[in-house]
């Protein structure tokens, strides 16, 4: 611990410092970091405003932001009227590499997205992401036959692109025109991270060097997808390290597949809403000895042997589980994954899974589970919640406890009290009862959700 | 065990893991070697640097950060996340608040700047300039030209 030795000088300055100087003291690499940290909203709909806002302070703010390349990096295009702000981003985002985003507004009106592609195009060897909007069909096909033309004629311009998104809000299905350009985006862009939401992706041969899939809100349409069009999806993409799979929903009955899909790198797989049946067919298939995290959001009820089973699979290398729901089968889910570092409960409420590990945990002869970090992400956190809480705190030897709920449970004093009681047996790494989703990790889900199973 | 001494000359003696979150005060360690010699930091006074040796010592026990992570948080979207004891810690009046910042800066204790970075960036989320302004205590010292220029760029921003 510190000690102090002597203080024979008085301390700092005792005149009143201004706040306007003393931000003015902070360097600009810094000013910059602060302009970077500040929230503008989700990753494919992110708000120019606050970037324009944060410019328009005063001379020397103005100055720094113009100078903060990333800080206007992202260019978003949602019609024609947004030309010349994503013209004004581009100009200063000096040589970074950009986010650029082709944006269709649900049920508003086709604008020429080829020539907002058009604007962007110098830039191609920049470019980190490309998020492309297929809501409108005709003007998406023509943009990305842009791009692609450009990268196959040029192919010093084909960026290094980290990561592809196929969106559309409320979900489509997909020509053969769509499909083909969407094949060959993949294969021209070579993405390591590629996301398909509410549009049905095609059936590759092999994508060996997409290490990232996300499959979200595919729906069910005439184009449906059929669990044996899922499982040919999934195989060509052999390499993947994350594997995210969120209201995906399968539109024919019952079908048993008895086939493996086999992920030798995946390391995380999160399964959240959609089909049961899909998600029964995932945890059956999928054989991933790397795999270190599992995050579920589903009827765990229904598909408790199947998670049970997966878990006991990967029993020896997984390390963080995050569900949204346990019942009384509370303990033989954490015993099966002894090397477990993380548990994390991320359902709307998390009362009655705490309730379930309180007297699955005081069952006689019961051998406790063990894992050094806890976190509870809820929607609702009761009183009955807390106090099931301090009991597994009394149960399990913790090293960290993390809570975040998104409002209160009781009187501030209460909730102080309470606070302070976990603060002193374990380390409180968070504790927020006003908690907000943050944004930056929502995507198209949050606007195509609606049309799905709700999240359990 | 590490001795500092501050701008204004005080002493402060602490554990040398304390001290080396500072990867200032690590490196001047290395290229000194053992020696009972005290450490001046000509840039940070005695109030300033208990609060960040207090920092320095809640976190003593943490991994430092590699290069690796540094570069990972670059090209990830940054979040404006702050850990419990982190945002107790940073309950502090503006004044300090900046003073921790720059002397995090100075000190390079990477995490501490970014909890400082990220304090300040929760406080102007959500804000018009005029109220960033009454926040801070800052000027408007733009010309009407740069104002005509400004308000034009706000419009095509609000026009989404």
């Amino acid at each position: 611990m510190m000690k102090i030795i002597t203080s024979p000088k008085g301390g700092k300055d005792d005149g009143l410092v201004e706040t306007g100087d003393l931000i003015k003291r902070l360097p600009p690499e810094i000013l910059s970091a602060i302009f970077l940290s500040v929230p503008s909203g989700a990753s494919w709909a992110p708000n120019p405003l606050v970037h324009v806002r944060l410019s328009s302070v005063c001379r020397y703010w103005r100055e720094i932001a113009l100078n903060t390349g990333a800080l206007w990096s992202t260019i978003t295009f949602f019609d024609t009227s947004s030309f010349q702000l994503a013209k004004l981003f581009l100009s200063r985002a000096k040589n970074c590499a950009l986010d650029v985003i082709l944006f269709h507004k649900p049920l508003a009106g086709s604008w020429p997205m080829s020539n907002a592609a058009e604007i962007v195009l110098p830039t191609l060897p920049r470019w980190r992401t490309l998020i492309m909007d297929v809501g409108d069909w005709t003007e998406a096909t023509r943009a990305i036959s842009l791009i692609l033309t450009c990268c196959e004629s040029k192919p010093s311009m084909a960026p290094r692109l980290h990561n592809l998104t196929f969106a559309t809000v409320g979900g489509t299905t997909m020509g053969d025109t769509m499909r083909d350009l969407v094949e060959r985006s993949i294969r021209v862009l070579r993405p390591d991270s590629l996301s398909f939401c509410g549009v049905l992706p095609t059936i590759p041969t092999s994508y060996e060097h997409v290490r990232h899939l996300s499959l979200q809100c595919l729906v069910n349409r005439p184009a449906s997808l059929s669990l044996g069009y899922f499982a040919l999806i999934l195989r060509a993409y052999t390499r993947l390290e994350t594997l995210r799979i969120c209201h995906v929903m399968k539109a024919r009955g019952i079908e048993r597949r008895t086939d493996s899909l086999s992920f030798p790198a995946l390391k995380e797989l999160s399964l959240f809403g959609g089909s049961l049946t899909m998600a029964k067919y995932i945890l059956a298939a999928v054989k991933a000895p790397s795999l270190r995290s599992l995050q579920i959001r589903l009827s765990v009820q229904t598909l408790q042997h199947s998670i049970e089973s997966f878990l006991c699979r990967h029993s020896s290398s997984i390390r963080e589980l995050k569900i949204n729901r346990l019942y009384s089968h509370a303990a033989r889910f954490l015993q099966a994954v002894p090397n477990l570092e993380v548990f994390a409960l991320i359902g709307s409420h998390a009362g009655p899974s705490l309730g379930h590990m309180v007297s699955a945990f005081t069952q006689p002869d019961v051998v406790v589970p063990r894992f050094p970090a806890f976190e509870i992400h809820a929607q609702v956190l009761s009183p009955e919640a807390v106090e099931s809480l301090k009991a597994i705190v009394g149960l399990i030897p913790l090293a960290s406890l993390s809570i975040r709920a998104q409002s209160g449970y009781a009187a501030e004093e209460q909730q102080d009290r309470d606070k302070d009681w976990f603060c002193a047996r374990v380390e409180v790494v968070s504790w927020n009862l006003g908690y907000e989703i943050d944004s930056c990790n929502q995507c198209y889900e949050s606007l195509a959700a609606p049309n799905h199973s709700p999240l359990i | 065990m590490v001795n500092l001494v501050t701008s204004d000359n005080e002493s402060f003696t602490v554990e040398k893991a304390v001290a080396s979150r500072s990867v200032l005060i690590k490196n001047m360690l290395e290229d000194v070697g053992e020696s009972d010699q005290p450490i001046p930091l000509p840039n940070v006074t005695a109030s300033v640097l208990k609060k960040v040796l207090e920092y320095c010592d809640h976190h003593k026990n943490e991994p430092m950060p590699t290069s690796e992570d540094l570069a990972a948080e670059d090209t990830r979207k940054r979040t404006t996340d702050i850990g419990e004891w982190d945002q107790k810690f940073i309950q502090v009046d503006q004044e300090m608040l900046f003073e921790i910042i720059l002397a995090a800066n100075y000190l390079d204790i990477k995490p501490l700047l970014d909890v400082g970075c990220k304090t300040v960036a929760n406080m102007i989320k959500g804000k018009t300039p005029e109220e960033i302004r009454k926040l801070f205590n800052i000027v408007n010292d733009f010309t009407p030209e740069e104002e005509a220029q400004i308000k034009k760029e706000n419009e095509w921003a609000e026009d989404r």
